[in-house]
């Protein structure tokens, strides 16, 4: 904050030089300043021209000055202490007088009938007001007291004395009690010292602050007089001298020989400063009732500090309770200036509400009940409370987080703890300690260092921790990027914001280094900004979000930012919106919703370790977004309520860290507790278990497994990571084992329509076939034959779906399907088409080459049934691919990412696929449409010589002269393909597919027609011309082979439309 | 009817905590590892922060190497061995139900990984009180009339460790009882006759 202007402050010379005081009446009308020059002056608040009043009673210099609602009390260097009556202003006799001494110091409790009273000599005396004959002494000092001063409930008197000792006292009894003497707290003075010396008790009564000897100020709490933390400033430092509350105890304001700090109490920094030029601070009050501030110094001049807080910031004396009076207080005003009723009512106010008032405090922590102060077990009522609040407003918005970082307890916190590791923070004052530990020692080295920006938030990542640290007065807000180890020297760096931007929310992104990439650096501030680092501190973009971001977690390539769409709505939702951005591109994979029910807040987001993002919410339920790499498909997906975990009579609460597919990683809470704290708790692993019905039984259980297998089947199905291929077939294997055990189920209960039901889901023959034989096992053989049935129809498809593994993986869901296809089949070019559709080919080769050639004639038999289908599922997987490939031209987002897609598939699939190609040299990418009538294997004539082998055993029983037809006929296409294709990259591999398909066609030439028009007429042009190639060789074969023997290869191209009307014909 | 000879000189209780090293317990490793294949089965991957099953033994000595945080068995929490304790006090018949090796287990990971047990002392105190009194029970057993008669003496739910301290005294004892008892006599000579 920068230093106030001059032009706030009105200076009125009014005593002579020398220590020279100012209190404020408690209505806040009246200010009274004492001075050296024996007099006390009045003056009126809201009128600073006007010529203040005087008391001229005292005969030495004024000392110290307390007033209380009837009372003002001033304590004198003529042995007395005086009493004034206000508002009349009268002086009303002696309070006391010392022995001879200076008396130095005069409070007065807040119900205005105790004055406590510090002379040079050791007494302190408690003074009744009403009766100052009854005095109760404080004798126990070995030093003459500087100070005496009441707690807000006028139990405890906190006494400092010049041998530096801090006493409370406890004043309830008929004797003052003294509770604890802390030394080494403040520091020892002389007692006509100019620099006061005392604690002052924040309003709420909970704490108070006192000048330490270290030049900073202390809190120190009610709760066990032990100190909770200081408020402290970088630079020179002198001794604090004056400290004041403000009335609604938001701000604090310390002086420092001629600087005024103002402190605010939650985030312990400083809002403004200034600095009085003519001289040191002796005097220092808050205005009760407005944003004022006055003070004196030692030059006798008298100072008013006009709005001190900025007007950004709350105001320093309405509280929560006031603003809801508001109404009231302003009919009260209406009845003129009857200030004391008015106080009266305000002290009961106080009174009762004391808690709701300084209860959310937040920063200062309560040890006994374990919970910070304002999070305790009423949070819930606090913050959704009922009652005029709630009509007044509105839904507190939450603020924004770091996912696994925790609030200061006893002076530590985690600023971090996830699955990497922890990073603990401890509090030293003018320093913090940062402790980095991982969970995997061998793979990286904890590290500790001393913090002297005191970070606040911190994300741990694979290759790095970044930390920032909150703006103060003279720093701005910094950023500080450590990676984990680096072969160049100097990799650490660090970035400081602009002024006034200060980052709310931190993100390190990026893979381990195995994959290459180095990681980047995401960060989020208050302007709105979310500013992209690379992990070497190369800035690459920014975003202007515009909305709060509340949290951000980044994943190996994405990063996601959950931010408020406007503000929060009045019903208690928080309207928490994601965005899914790709660390690479900038490009943003999926928006929308964060699915919060009311009264619900988002307690953490990251990502499981398959890469999906997930949340976790106040309600304890673990959300996934399923289907996140698909444009417009993402969903949320409940994986896991912890709610179903909690035991009667046990209350436990369940703080995330991680999650895998499986398991829960979380930190188990007992009791009340919200957060881990130290020692470091172990992470436990909680089996998930989606919400799903029945889960008392196996069967339930088991379906509940699937559903959340196919879950991580289709992130695995949509990752481009190279191992992919081999973890679906993994995870596939495994999902089948216990769809056997659902038919072995659905068997014994004699539920055959299940058991049939469930066999269809299964995804290898191979298990289709156990689970006949268990249906052979309970003597179904009805059953039985209906699996075999399922079972070739399955391999069937699975042959015709080979190069497309994704599309087969949606049969069961047929309504998802299209997007995928339009992710990939760019229409834009015949590059990106052909490269598109080359890994599918490679997978399925990988997977199903061997087995589908040997199931080949099996699967011949029940084309009736599959037939159908099969066009139906092509043309609708097809269609929106190309009306999307259309769209592609004048949507460019859409056709960027596809452009993405294709990248990603071709640089991960595109090496393998060229050597299955030559491997096997046939089917291709664009001949998958065709594939589902290619049922014959028999590799006619691409194949050369062992496909002509194969083939006549097909044909064995027309005739030889058939073969040498046919012979002559493949080596033809082949040509003739090669010739046509090879221009196109991949094609060479298309041919022989092509090849293989015109056998097949011509074993089942009845059934071809179906598909063909369907395809062709929805697709565009260049796909059209593909399949129309396809078609024509696979129908001139036919025809070759039915009918005319004459034609020969060379000639299919200019046959195309012939050999295709006849089709086309066929199908209509 | 005496035992054999070989069996009276029953397990030492070192051979029983190496027996008890058998046991598999949840670590969380510090060091990351794909599966390994030992003896006794495949343990494994070990990935932190998940934890992982391993026979104790192993987890004995990666915790001697600081590779690896114990975690504490559910029976070893201060929770149930309090309650555990109250219930054997509460029922003077019978002994509670505990796991086999619970008192070889309690002792060496007392030993070897105090520091990742919440409360070590308190647990050391709660265990010895058990294992006091499970002993005063014994004792109370010892005199009970199945021991008298020299013909039984009841042990559900004692562990191996408690059995084989009990075993030589009780075995000898029972000897002399049923020397003693004149119609252990006539068994013995039917037995003879036999």
């Amino acid at each position: 904050m920068a230093e106030a202007s001059a032009d706030q402050i009105t200076s009125i010379p009014c005593h002579l030089s020398g220590v020279t005081r100012v209190c404020f009446s408690p209505d806040g009308a009246t200010i009274f300043t004492g001075g050296s020059d024996c007099l006390v002056r009045i003056h009126k608040a809201d009128q600073p021209d006007s010529e203040p009043g005087f008391h001229d009673n005292h005969t030495d210099a004024v000392t110290s000055l307390t007033c209380s609602r009837n009372n003002l009390i001033t304590a004198s260097e003529d042995n007395i202490a005086r009493i004034f009556s206000y508002p009349q202003n009268e002086f009303t006799g002696f309070l006391t007088r010392s022995s001879g001494v200076p008396i130095r110091w005069v409070s007065v409790d807040n119900a205005g009938e105790r004055v406590a009273v510090c002379s040079d000599d050791l007494l302190v005396k408690i003074v009744n007001v009403q009766d100052t004959t009854r005095v109760s002494l404080l004798s126990d000092n070995n030093k003459s007291v500087r100070s005496a001063t009441w707690d807000p409930s006028g139990k405890y008197l906190t006494t400092a004395s010049c041998d530096g000792k801090l006493k409370v006292y406890d004043t309830t009894g008929s004797a003052p009690l003294c509770l604890k003497i802390m030394e080494g707290v403040i520091g020892s003075s002389e007692s006509e010292s100019t620099t006061s010396c005392y604690a002052s008790w924040h309003p709420s009564g909970n704490y108070f602050a006192v000048p330490t000897r270290t030049n900073d100020i202390g809190i120190i709490s009610r709760e066990g007089w032990t100190k909770q933390t200081t408020f402290s400033h970088d630079g020179p430092k002198s001794p604090v001298g004056e400290l004041a509350w403000s009335p609604n105890g938001k701000y604090l304001a310390s002086s420092s020989s001629n600087i005024i700090y103002v402190w605010a109490t939650d985030t312990r920094q400083v809002v403004a400063k200034y600095t009085n030029q003519e001289g040191a601070i002796s005097g220092l009050c808050f205005s009760p009732k407005s944003n004022l501030i006055a003070y004196t110094s030692l030059d006798g001049s008298f100072h008013r500090w006009s709005n001190p807080i900025p007007s950004n910031l709350p105001n320093p004396y309405s509280t929560a309770k006031d603003e809801a009076n508001k109404l009231e207080k302003l009919l009260d005003d209406e009845f003129g200036d009857d200030n004391e009723v008015d106080m009266e009512e305000k002290g009961e106010d106080l009174d009762d509400n004391e808690d709701d008032l300084f209860g959310d405090d937040g920063w200062i922590v309560n040890d006994d009940d374990g919970a910070p102060a304002g999070y305790g077990k009423d949070e819930e009522e606090r913050k959704w409370g009922s009652g005029r609040t709630e009509v007044v407003n509105v839904t507190k918005a939450q603020t924004s987080f770091t996912p696994g970082s925790t609030e200061f307890k006893s002076k530590k916190r985690y600023l971090a703890f996830n699955m990497i590791g922890v990073i603990d923070v401890t509090d030293q004052e003018t320093h913090n300690v940062v402790n980095v530990e991982f969970h995997d020692k061998s793979a990286r080295r904890g590290y500790h260092f001393q913090d002297h920006n005191k970070y606040t938030i911190a994300s741990l990542g694979e290759q790095g921790i970044v930390y920032a640290s909150k703006s103060a007065v003279d720093s701005p807000s910094t950023v500080y990027y450590r990676p984990y180890d680096s072969w160049a020297s100097q990799s650490d760096w660090s970035i400081s914001l602009l002024p006034g931007e200060d980052a709310i929310a931190l993100a390190a992104g990026g893979g381990s280094s195995a994959d290459g990439g180095m990681g980047s650096v995401i960060v989020a501030t208050s302007k709105g900004y979310v500013r992209f680092l690379t992990a070497s501190g190369l800035q690459r973009y920014v975003w202007r979000l515009g909305e709060d971001v509340v949290s951000m977690a980044a994943g190996k390539d994405k990063v996601m930012v959950v931010h408020r769409e406007g503000g929060t709505s009045l019903d208690g939702c928080q309207n928490l919106r994601y965005s899914l951005m790709d660390l690479d591109t900038f490009e943003i994979i999926q928006e929308g919703r964060v699915p919060l029910p009311k009264k619900v807040t988002l307690k953490w987001l990251g990502f499981t370790s398959d890469g999906a993002p997930a949340i976790y919410d106040s309600a304890g339920l673990l959300s996934t977004l399923d289907r996140h790499r698909r444009p417009g498909q993402a969903r949320w997906v409940p994986l896991f309520d912890t709610t179903s975990l909690k035991k009667e009579g046990r209350q436990e609460n369940y703080w995330p860290v991680g999650a895998t597919s499986t398991h829960f990683s979380c930190i188990i809470l007992k009791g009340s507790e919200r957060e881990p704290w130290f020692p470091r708790p172990l992470i436990q692993e909680v089996e998930m278990h989606m919400p799903l019905l029945n889960l008392d039984d196996q069967q339930g259980k088991l379906e509940e497994s699937l559903v959340r297998g196919h879950l991580a089947l289709s992130t695995f199905t949509d990752s481009s990571d190279p191992d992919a291929e081999y973890l679906i077939k993994e995870k596939e294997v495994a999902l089948d084992k216990e769809y056997l055990q659902l038919v072995q189920i659905a068997c014994k209960a004699d539920n055959l329509q299940r058991a049939l039901d469930v066999a269809r889901l299964m995804h290898n023959p191979g298990t289709i076939e156990a689970a006949a034989k268990v249906a052979a096992f309970y003597h179904l053989p009805g059953l039985r034959e209906r699996i075999v049935g399922v079972k070739t129809e399955k391999e069937r498809r699975k042959r015709e779906k080979r190069n497309k593994p994704r599309i087969s993986e949606y049969s069961h869901a047929p309504s998802p399907t299209p997007v995928p296809s339009s992710s990939n089949a760019n229409g834009t070019s015949s590059k990106g088409f052909t490269s598109d559709f080359a890994p599918r080919t490679a997978n399925a080769r990988r997977s199903f080459g061997g087995v589908n050639r040997d199931a080949t004639p099996v699967s011949s038999a029940p084309r009736d049934t599959y037939i159908p289908e099969t066009p139906g599922d092509e043309s609708e997987s097809i269609t929106p691919a190309m009306e999307n490939g259309d769209d592609g031209g004048s949507v460019s987002p859409i056709a960027k990412r596809r452009k993405l897609d294709d990248t990603e598939n071709e640089a991960f699939a595109g090496p393998q696929s060229k050597k299955k190609g030559e491997e096997y040299p046939f089917p291709a990418a664009n001949a998958a449409p065709k594939n589902p009538f290619a049922k014959k294997p028999a590799g006619s004539n691409p194949f050369a010589k062992p496909a002509t082998g194969s083939k006549p055993l097909d044909q064995v029983k027309s005739t030889s002269f058939f073969d040498r037809v046919d012979d002559i006929n493949s080596s033809g296409v082949s040509k003739a393909s090669a010739k046509t294709k090879n221009p196109l990259k991949g094609k060479s591999r298309e041919i022989p597919g092509t090849g293989k398909q015109t056998t097949l066609f011509g074993a089942g030439v009845t059934k071809r027609p179906v598909p063909g028009p369907n395809s062709m007429t929805t697709a565009d042009s260049f796909v059209s011309t593909e399949t129309e190639d396809d078609y024509e060789e696979t129908q001139r074969e036919d025809e070759e082979e039915d009918v005319s023997e004459s034609r020969p290869g060379i000639l299919e191209e200019s046959n195309v439309q012939e050999t295709m009307s006849p089709d086309e014909m066929e199908v209509e | 009817m005496a035992l054999p000879k070989h069996l009276q000189n029953g397990l030492t209780p070192d051979e029983l905590t190496f027996l008890a090293e058998e046991e598999t317990i949840d670590i969380v490793p510090l060091f990351s590892m794909t599966r390994v294949r030992l003896l006794s089965g495949i343990y494994g991957p070990f990935t932190p922060p998940s934890s992982a099953k391993v026979p104790l033994w192993l987890a004995l000595s990666l915790k001697r190497k600081r590779k690896c945080r114990i975690v504490p068995p559910e029976w070893l929490s201060i929770d149930r061995v309090q309650n555990v304790l109250k219930e054997e006090r509460e029922n003077a018949e019978s002994f509670c139900s505990l796991p086999r090796r619970f008192i070889e287990i309690s002792k060496v990971l007392l030993d070897v990984a105090q520091d990742d047990s919440m409360q070590p002392s308190l647990l050391r105190s709660l265990l010895k009180d058990l294992r006091e009194v499970r002993q005063a029970k014994i004792r109370i057993g010892l005199q009970s009339e199945g021991v008298m008669r020299g013909s039984y003496l009841q042990v559900t739910n004692l562990t191996p460790l408690e059995l084989s301290e009990l075993k030589p005294f009780l075995v000898k004892a029972m000897g002399i009882m049923q020397s003693l008892e004149p119609r252990g006599d006539d068994d013995e000579d039917e037995e003879e006759g036999q």
